[in-house]
């Protein structure tokens, strides 16, 4: 698939500073994605949590079960506002990522500094026809950050644009 | 004609290799099953029978994962990138800028001669990408790297460093004096762990053959303790000999690794030798040296000495190298960082420098708090009040720590390099030079909101660090600088 590089949405300038970057936010698909992994997550466990029946106390079961649930609904629910949190934002030297909700975090990695770059799908967000953009870097802690929730050609897009940010590798 | 500018499959003969790799994968399995069949009741008949069965079973396996592996895999070379495509359900595309490429190892066993083949691994900086291989005829070989050589730009004048003008070639003998004053000025307790593992292995070696060992020596024990009576002064007596003897090991230990410890170096490299009865080297190369890391307790300042180390940067192949010398003795740190970050470092003047807050604090003491809480409550669930001073004190040992911690934590930004300080009752300072950060992050708590509190980390290719409890204000100055600063160095 071609792409055009010329129409690339660059809101910031260098002097913007990160806490003031208008951050782009994930395709909304992804939410719906990200809710069947999470949901299928809590029914894994709570299939798991069925062996318990060989126990046959059934208390014990029935706890197991509720707390797994409780913790499913709880998770559905703030999954919204973890996704509205979740966005991205390119700059003159540096793609910055933001996520978390009861720690939020902003990740920065200097386009100078990207060793490889992944365009990512697991069977999920295959049926969803999303892809997730892996930026990888050399540094020995938070060597990745992922950016999940992306159309195909947005990824391209994203993709395209950090391999020509790389110095000594422009097009 | 061999073309990479389209996806295209590894040799036909990489089929082969990867199956013979699958087979050998599998192959511990397969001798777990036969070996379980040979030891089932049945008749040598129906043995042989399952075991032919096992055998089939895992080639068919090793067959179906190598034509799964082969037939999803494609790579390319197009516009100065290095691609590969892969995976059914699950799939990656990986590009890499051919500017990135450090290093080509090809692996030529004795599979690969046969079939007439090299493994090809890339290696970048990036260290999660050691578990691609391409394998490729002769051929392709070579065509590959026309391709990356055709489409490889050469790097710009301007990113190379240039080491600081030095001598052409010194020689530093550093003093075992020194090295022993300094070990006797470290945390003796580290002799505590080669004691515990010594006793363990032990322990480990006889527990066969003495089942009820632990219960005789408990018995033992409390019937010697019960007789001898021993009074205050036996126990402190007992256990400054068994703190002597501690101390003794560290000592032996620091003395059999690092003693006649030499230095020779000029402006790309410094090139270590030490060791009592077998000389070990560590060489550190000028750009690869991305943490100078300089510990002084308060013993080391008061006798000028130091314990410094150097941290390399890390890729997939680095990795196990032995890049942790730590080098005891008298202060070197001046000669090591000026080296390092140029003869005018100490002038450089403060950016900025930003301290952390009370929220440390309680990061510090938390682990503290839970443990002796835990050790509280059990203790008195059994009745064990007197008992419960021990918890006590480890709280209080606690949270001095966390009031050293809070006092030593902060991060100072100068001119051409920053200064990480960290430590308990030690003055820990790392130093890092902007060109190696690789990555920034902000971390807020739930509590950000009321104490405008937030955590900074920084990563370097070898090193990570995290600043905690900044004022917000200050770590966002900061993270702007530390990216324009890197940005204008590197």
């Amino acid at each position: 698939m071609d792409v055009t590089l010329s129409n690339y949405q660059l809101y910031l300038e260098n002097s913007v500073p990160v806490e003031d970057l208008h951050f782009e936010p994930l395709d909304k698909t992804y939410q719906r994605a990200f809710m069947i992994v999470v949901s299928l997550i809590y029914l894994g466990l709570m299939a798991l949590a069925l062996l318990l029946m060989l126990f046959e106390i059934p208390w014990i079961l029935a706890g197991v079960e509720g707390t797994l649930l409780l913790a499913c609904v709880i998770n559905l629910s703030i999954l919204p506002k973890a996704f509205r949190f979740k966005g991205y934002a390119f700059r003159e030297h540096d793609i910055s990522y933001r996520r978390g909700i009861i720690f939020p975090k902003t990740t920065t990695i200097p386009y100078d500094r990207i060793q490889q770059v992944s365009l990512n799908q697991n069977p999920v967000t295959k049926y969803f026809h999303l892809y997730s953009v892996e930026v990888v870097n050399g540094a020995q802690s938070l060597s990745n950050l992922t950016i999940p929730g992306m159309t195909e050609e947005r990824a391209l897009q994203i993709k395209n644009l950090v391999i020509a940010k790389i110095p000594d590798n422009h097009e | 004609m061999n073309n990479f500018s389209r996806p295209r499959r590894m040799s036909a003969s990489a089929f082969l290799i990867i199956f013979i790799k699958n087979v050998r994968k599998l192959l511990s399995y397969v001798i777990i099953l036969t070996l379980i069949e040979l030891f089932k009741s049945r008749n040598v008949g129906d043995k042989l029978t399952n075991i032919l069965f096992i055998l089939g079973g895992e080639v068919l396996l090793a067959l179906v994962l190598s034509l799964l592996t082969y037939f999803t895999q494609k790579f390319s070379v197009k516009d100065g990138n290095l691609i590969f495509q892969r995976g059914l359900i699950a799939h990656d595309t990986v590009t890499i800028p051919l500017t990135k490429i450090h290093a080509l190892r090809t692996n030529s066993g004795v599979w690969y001669r046969i079939l007439g083949v090299r493994g090809i691994a890339i290696d970048t900086l990036a260290s999660r990408f050691e578990e691609i291989e391409l394998i490729l005829d002769e051929a392709d070989w070579q065509q590959l790297i026309k391709e990356i050589e055709s489409q490889e730009r050469p790097p710009v004048e301007a990113d190379a460093v240039e080491p600081p003008p030095f001598n052409p070639e010194s020689t530093v003998k550093f003093s075992n004096l020194n090295l022993l004053r300094d070990a006797l000025c470290q945390n003796h307790l580290k002799g505590a762990a080669i004691l515990l593992g010594f006793l363990w292995m032990i322990y480990s070696e006889v527990s066969d053959v003495i089942d009820d060992a632990a219960e005789r020596i408990a018995n033992q024990a409390a019937d010697f303790y019960e007789e001898a009576n021993l009074s205050a002064l036996d126990i402190a007596g007992l256990a400054v000999a068994g703190y002597l003897f501690v101390l003794l090991l560290w000592l032996g230990k620091a003395f059999l690794l690092y003693s006649n410890m030499t230095l020779s170096y000029n402006n790309r490299k410094l090139a270590f030798s030490y060791g009592l009865v077998s000389r070990r080297s560590s060489r550190f190369i000028f750009d690869k040296v991305c943490t100078i890391w300089v510990k002084r307790n308060f013993f080391e300042r008061r006798f000028n000495l130091s314990t410094i180390q150097l941290c390399q940067a890390l890729n997939a192949t680095a990795r196990e190298e032995d890049d942790n010398l730590k080098i005891y003795g008298a202060d070197h740190s001046r000669l090591l960082l000026s080296w390092w970050l140029g003869k005018g470092y100490a002038d450089a003047p403060d950016i900025i420098t930003a301290k952390s807050g009370r929220g440390l604090y309680l990061h510090s003491v938390f682990p503290g708090v839970i443990i002796s809480g835990a050790a509280t409550l059990i203790l008195c669930y059994y009745h064990q009040y007197l008992w419960t001073v021990l918890p006590g004190i480890y709280l209080i040992s606690y949270l001095c720590r966390g009031v050293a911690t809070v006092r030593h934590s902060r991060i100072t930004l100068k001119e051409s390099y920053l200064i990480v300080h960290n430590g308990r009752f030690a003055d820990i300072r790392n130093y890092i030079k902007y060109a190696d950060i690789q990555v920034v992050q902000i971390k807020r708590t739930p509590f950000t909101r009321w104490f405008h509190r937030v955590a900074l980390t920084l990563s370097t290719p070898g090193s990570t660090f995290t600043v905690r409890s900044l004022k917000l204000e200050e770590a966002t100055l900061i993270y702007e600088l530390l990216l324009t600063a890197r940005a204008a160095q590197g």
